[in-house]
């Protein structure tokens, strides 16, 4: 089929859409729902209001929107006028030829016909013979004043660190043009320059991306308006060093290597991620707006001084979250001068729900006299677990007596993925006993359900706590 | 009627003619209705001629709720009030068993009504029955006919490949040339 078969078709669809502007203006006086409805006759598909199909079909990748727009000839170019595009290469009926799957999305572009764009998503399985399509599709979003842009050139099934040849080289300059709000990036790289200036954006994620020591200090700089960083498995920084006054949310992630550092400096910053971010040295300064902190470290002799470091810069905050994995053999290190967290209203504990780990749970309630709120993120290790040393280690050790009279202030326990396990009901047993002000325990049961979650042991468990519970009128609790 | 000395009632007509009593607080939930209540341009019954009376009884029940929840959400500790993730299992229970005309009702009521938040819910549901599925699977589930000529279909067809390879409607097609 020639191109000038199709346009005529595209153009009237583009008058029919521009033309029912239905419903939504009439304001006064009788209330009158023009098309089709009259009561009589049934609401079908093609009654719906254009925007309203638009924005379903935004809501689906762009083969999902292509295939719908062939259901009916009202809906034939209903796809180009959506203000998403979401090309995902995992839900195209043919996901290892790239090569289809890349003419597809030329093809789609050829065709498109909105004037602006929201978002602009891309997952493919980037080989560096395509850098020439992306250029284009890039270049494309940002005419289309796209908003925000997500690049995700990895391979769906490689796993980090296994991709052949360089990754997409992203021509960052050209963002300076376009409205862009919110750029995600990931397996790529891009040129650090200064003097770059990026007027609207306000967010960046970037993951798996190569870039040197200047990219981040000169990104920053350049983005008057950025108050939210992410970088994640960004290896090939040494030295990260970032100054904003405007930065609200910073999130630090996966990331270890020999004679690296930190410097933080971001006096607005109010929240604060540090997940397996291992450097060598760490330097923040001036958190002090600073209100929540995610700071996720194993548990390891080598990690333990860092995790002190970090913790104590951030020990200020409202709500911390933290990993409580328990080393047996380093509880006594753990525990020697503990930092104090005396801020902390909101208490977040990744956790297993071992013995080991209920332990876990009173030294970090015990380290923060002041939680109102502890929320427990069960992750299930009884099953990889041991029985062992472990047990010898905590023979002496009573929880109950370890969580008499420090729960001064809970008010509020929310477990999530619950499974029902005895060392869970044992935990919770303890909290309502000793929870003085104790008001409210949510918990949110394992989904979808993990082995040891069966039903049966659920429904007991709930029993068992309710029954228990009843001592506690005050409390409510409630499973779902 | 002595409730309603308490609380000023709105009365709402269907399209087919039922009338429904609720509160106005209830009722400026929709946008609609609450520019047309603040102007004083309604009349004693508001006729929605748009809305039958089974879709108009769940929109009802969906702005009592919004009513619920906001009533409350002053006060500091509100028992109404839902996390992100009790929001999200409430709606998906509101529009559980929802089948796809009455969906396509909801939808026409609440953008006609202009209640954003049911709206939504509406097309969460409509992208959940959509995704993933072939031209010929929604138009049975949504009653469409197939308005394309053998030859724009051949055309769609061709342009659009990919998306019919592993259509099992058109397999015995491509099989068979």
């Amino acid at each position: 089929m020639e191109a000038g078969d199709r346009f005529p078709s595209l153009v009237v669809a583009m008058k029919n859409l521009s033309s029912e502007k239905t419903l939504t203006h009439c304001r006064s006086g009788v209330v009158n729902g023009s098309h089709a409805t009259d009561g009589r006759r049934p609401i079908r598909l093609a009654d719906l209001p254009d925007h309203v199909i638009l924005h379903i079909l935004s809501f689906l990748s762009i083969t999902d929107a292509i295939k719908f727009s062939t259901v009916s000839r009202k809906f034939r170019f209903a796809w180009s006028f959506i203000s998403n595009l979401d090309f995902d290469q995992r839900v195209f009926p043919d996901p290892d030829n790239s090569r289809l799957y890349a003419d597809f999305v030329d093809r789609t572009l050829i065709l498109f016909a909105a004037a602006s764009l929201g978002g602009f998503r891309l997952w493919f399985d980037y080989e560096q013979r395509y850098s020439s399509h992306v250029d284009s599709w890039v270049l494309f979003a940002v005419r289309k004043n796209v908003e925000a842009l997500h690049l995700r050139l990895s391979g769906y099934r490689r796993s980090y660190g296994t991709h052949v040849g360089d990754p997409y080289h992203f021509p960052l300059a050209l963002l300076c043009h376009g409205r862009l709000r919110v750029l995600n990036l990931c397996y790529c790289s891009f040129d650090s320059k200064p003097l770059l200036h990026f007027p609207h954006l306000k967010s960046v994620f970037l993951d798996d991306v190569k870039i040197n020591d200047e990219a981040v200090p000169n990104l920053v700089s350049g983005c008057p308006l950025l108050e939210e960083l992410s970088l994640d498995y960004c290896y090939t920084i040494q030295h990260l060093k970032i100054v904003s006054g405007r930065l609200k949310k910073l999130e630090l992630m996966h990331y270890q290597r020999p004679n690296s550092s930190v410097e933080i400096f971001a006096p607005n910053l109010l929240t604060l991620s540090c997940l397996h971010y291992v450097a060598d040295k760490y330097e923040f300064r001036d958190l002090g707006s600073l209100v929540h902190a995610i700071v996720y470290f194993m548990d390891t002799q080598e990690l333990l001084p860092r995790w002190r470091i970090v913790l104590g810069s951030v020990k200020h905050a409202k709500t911390i979250h933290l990993l409580n994995w328990w080393n047996t053999d380093l509880a006594e290190a753990r525990n020697k001068d503990m930092i104090m967290l005396w801020n902390t209203h909101c208490l977040g504990l990744k956790t297993g729900n071992t013995k080991m780990e209920m332990f876990g749970i009173a030294d970090f309630l015990r380290i923060a006299p002041n939680v109102i709120t502890l929320i427990l993120d069960i992750i299930n290790t009884e099953a990889v677990n041991w029985k062992d040393g472990s047990e010898r280690a905590f023979g002496k050790r009573c929880l109950e007596e370890e969580l008499r009279g420090r729960l001064r202030h809970l008010k509020t326990v929310i477990v999530r993925s619950f499974v029902g396990s005895e060392n869970e009901l044992e935990l919770l047993k303890y909290l309502l006993t000793h929870g003085v002000v104790l008001e409210k325990m949510s918990l949110l049961s394992a989904k979808p359900r993990c082995q040891f979650a069966s039903e049966e042991l659920l429904a007991d468990t709930l029993k068992a706590l309710q029954s228990f519970g009843q001592s506690f009128p005050n409390v409510e609790i409630s499973l779902s | 009627m002595s409730e309603s000395t308490e609380k000023k009632m709105v009365r709402l007509r269907s399209s087919d003619g039922e009338v429904f009593e609720v509160e106005e607080s209830v009722a400026k939930v929709a946008k609609t209705l609450q520019d047309m209540l603040e102007e004083d341009c309604a009349d004693a019954v508001i006729p929605i001629t748009c809305v039958r009376a089974p879709i108009l009884t769940k929109v009802i029940d969906y702005c009592k709720d919004q009513v619920m929840i906001s009533s409350s959400s002053s006060t500091t500790n509100n028992p109404n009030e839902r996390t992100e993730q009790e929001r999200k299992a409430w709606g998906q229970k509101f529009m559980e068993g929802v089948d796809s005309s009455t969906l396509c009702e909801l939808l026409v009521a609440s953008n006609f009504l202009n209640i954003e938040g049911l709206l939504n819910l509406g097309v969460d549901k409509m992208v959940s029955m959509i995704q993933g599925k072939y031209p010929q699977e929604i138009r049975d589930m949504f009653n469409v006919v197939n308005d394309f000529t053998p030859e724009e279909e051949e055309e769609i067809r061709n342009q659009n490949a990919w998306a019919f390879e592993r259509d099992p409607y058109y397999k015995k097609r491509s099989s068979s040339k």
